[in-house]
């Protein structure tokens, strides 16, 4: 056999397919897929929030808090820092320092 | 029941519609996509998918084309997502020891021997499937639509949304381009 009737032979091997036909009860194992697909409530509302509008605003919402609590606490602490400045600088003066030598200490 | 009235009932979310729909359609289904996929397993995964894809937006069937035209154009699309879906997989196969996923193989099987080719022909088709594989998409659509599915050119045409002589011109290059990946996989 030459090799263009091989070819030939080939290529008209599909002239008589017949059609093939899928698995008995298709229609129960689709309803089945169906139901199995079929979401929750709790996934719908999921659904409902994953959302890239809702993921946007809640980052901002929380980039909001997290700027609020961090400015109170940089004023909070700079109150704190301003009523314990003249009690340390009394502290300062009234701590003895070995190395320091100062004009109170007796000569 | 007649199509207009199918479409219909199928647009109330009628299950009787729905079931008259994939019994009546289920071959044409599956055997168009068992062409492209070449696996049996897989394409009654994806006949599944298509129907219920068909139900789920049936309300977005305008009636420009017969509904059946319309499915065709659903399947074969869902084919060809699937094997890039299938190929993406594979090509990112050596990370799935990483993460534990060794539920499905990656390895193909090499030869598909389809149901509806007699005996005689068994081994000449399955060496026809496998140079159809190496054409270009819509070579495959074109020869796989005339040849398995038994369309007419004309009906090939409206499912690839083309003309008429458009699919005649692919077909033409479709069977130059097998005689030559043939010859190739025959070492002739």
């Amino acid at each position: 056999m030459n090799s263009k009737n091989t070819i030939e032979e080939v290529l008209q091997s599909l002239d008589k397919i017949q059609r093939a036909e899928p698995a008995p009860f298709l229609y129960t194992r689709i309803k089945g897929r169906m139901m199995r697909n079929e979401k929750s409530p709790f996934n719908i509302i999921l659904h409902a929030f994953i959302t890239p509008k809702f993921v946007l605003a809640l980052t901002c919402i929380i980039i909001v808090i997290n700027g609020y609590f961090l400015s109170n606490k940089i004023k909070e602490r700079s109150a704190i820092v301003e009523k314990a400045q003249p009690i340390a600088v009394e502290y300062v003066h009234q701590s003895l320092n070995p190395y320091e030598t100062t004009n109170d200490s007796p000569q | 029941m007649v199509e207009k009235e199918l479409i219909i009932e199928l647009k109330r979310g009628d299950e009787a519609a729905f079931q008259a729909l994939v019994s009546s359609r289920q071959n044409l289904v599956y055997n168009t996509v068992l062409g492209f996929l070449q696996n049996q397993e897989d394409a009654e995964d994806v006949t599944q998918d298509i129907f219920i894809k068909v139900f789920e937006s049936i309300h977005q069937f305008k009636g420009d084309s017969s509904l059946t035209t319309w499915i065709y154009r659903i399947a074969v699309t869902s084919s060809f997502e699937f094997l890039r879906r299938k190929k993406r997989k594979k090509r990112f196969g050596f990370m799935s020891p990483l993460f534990g996923e060794q539920n499905e193989p990656t390895i193909e099987i090499a030869d598909f021997y389809h149901p509806g080719i007699a005996l005689d022909r068994r081994e000449n088709a399955s060496m026809l499937f496998k140079a159809i594989k190496k054409l270009p998409e819509n070579q495959q659509i074109a020869f796989l639509l005339n040849k398995v599915e038994g369309l007419s050119y004309q009906d090939v045409s409206k499912v690839m949304n083309t003309s008429l002589s458009a699919v005649e011109s692919l077909i033409h290059r479709a069977k130059i381009n097998l005689r030559e990946i043939l010859k190739n996989l025959y070492n002739l």
